[in-house]
């Protein structure tokens, strides 16, 4: 049965319920949200979330006002990935939709480089758009560099720069051949939070 | 004799300048070639941060503006065939994985059986496991078969991390990558179970035991 076929208290059961889901927010938003909390002082962070939670609420009304259109496909009840609504091959030309996402479950991964002769050591990698300026690692007095950051869940490619000059990949994780640049940088999967 | 000099000092300085020009030349149809793939999938929807981080990561690394442009085009085929193989509906991630699963040679129908057979939930760590157990020698058909097990079974993302890290230590140690697999499915799962010997694309019924959602 379609959706235009349901009973208006079902259409309307349904767009409650997709209403009540987490708002949703695109992982970009969520990576970038997360850098700054790390990076940013805490009064900082908390005019971020409360920025990010009014945007999700104007989101969550949107998606409830497409819900309530029976007509309307983009509002889809499956709430836990990011749909880009592909259109046919033939179609391929003609623009697409983009439905808003929920990326939620950050959690705080640590680098870590033993480098006890290096004057600085940055991690640069796909969550920081590859930034020398984002992600500086401090030095501990045992020589290690180390650094905490908040990643949402999903694969990254990344590599260490130390000095400013050298590339280095992360010993500890799977070494990724760069087919594109020759660099050879590693890879991290970041799961779900617990 | 002061005309040759000035002649010769004249070509001296300008052989510098003139390959200066085609250099500058060059990076300009690349940075054209770059927009034009950026502009193209802005207009479709699809999305370019996937793109744009790769030239990021180009320049961060010194690459040339055609080398990265040559990145930059072979990439958005990948995520172009993603998009053709699994429209109507892909999320970011699956895009993202997805040109990853390509890359390493997972095969188009492959993507597709698991987009498939994942349903309403993220192909994503179905195309991340496959992509990890490829990496690590197992052969496509085996890993294919396992992931629709597990996709089967519900297992979660989490699991299937721990599943393909369990199996990285196996192979480091020395262990076949297919054996190794079979010995980590049996140990989760009761292994391949009557589906073994399905194909990649074929179909894949397990027996229906419970998502363990647990490392073994």
């Amino acid at each position: 049965m379609t959706d235009a076929m349901k009973p208006p208290g079902d259409r309307l059961d349904a767009a409650l319920a997709a209403m009540r889901e987490p708002p949703a927010v695109h992982r970009d938003t969520v990576e970038r949200v997360a850098a700054r909390a790390v990076l940013a002082n805490e009064p900082r962070v908390r005019t971020n979330i409360w920025t990010l939670r009014a945007a999700a609420a104007m989101a969550v009304v949107v998606l409830g006002a497409a819900a309530l259109r029976p007509n309307q496909s983009s509002a889809t009840p499956d709430a836990d990935r990011a749909v880009t609504t592909v259109a046919p091959a033939a179609e391929l030309d003609r623009a697409m939709t983009i439905t808003p996402v929920i990326a939620t479950g950050a959690r705080p991964i640590v680098f870590e480089l033993n480098a006890p002769d290096a004057q600085s050591v940055q991690v640069l990698g796909d969550f920081n758009q590859w930034s020398r300026d984002v992600n500086s690692m401090a030095r501990g007095s045992d020589g290690r560099w180390r650094l905490t950051t908040m990643l949402p869940p999903g694969r990254y490619v990344y590599a260490f720069l130390v000095d400013g000059r050298r590339f280095q990949r992360d010993p500890v994780r799977d070494a990724i051949e760069d087919r594109d640049f020759g660099v050879t940088g590693s890879e991290l999967v970041v799961g779900e939070a617990p | 004799m002061q005309r040759l000099s000035s002649i010769a000092a004249a070509v001296l300085f300008a052989l510098p300048a003139g390959a200066q020009t085609t250099a500058s030349d060059v990076d300009r149809a690349a940075q054209e070639r770059i927009e034009i793939i950026l502009r193209d999938f802005d207009r479709r929807g699809l999305p370019t941060d996937l793109l744009r981080a790769k030239v990021a990561e180009g320049t961060a690394k010194g690459a040339t503006q055609t080398r990265i442009a040559d990145a930059i085009a072979l990439l958005a085929a990948r995520v172009d065939s993603v998009a053709r193989l699994l429209a109507p509906a892909v999320s970011g991630p699956e895009l993202h994985a997805g040109a990853e699963a390509l890359a390493v040679g997972v095969s188009g129908p492959s993507l597709r059986t698991l987009r498939m057979a994942a349903g309403r939930r993220s192909a994503e760590p179905y195309f991340l496991f496959v992509i990890r157990l490829v990496r690590r020698g197992v052969s496509q058909d085996q890993a294919m078969r396992a992931a629709r097990q597990l996709i089967d079974r519900q297992v979660a993302g989490n699991t299937l991390l721990a599943i393909a890290d369990d199996l990285a230590r196996d192979v480091a140690s020395g262990a076949s990558p297919d054996a190794a697999l079979n010995d980590r499915m049996t140990r989760l799962i009761g292994g391949f179970g009557p589906t073994a010997g399905a194909t990649a694309d074929g179909p894949a019924r397990g027996p229906g035991i419970a998502n363990t959602g647990a490392k073994p």
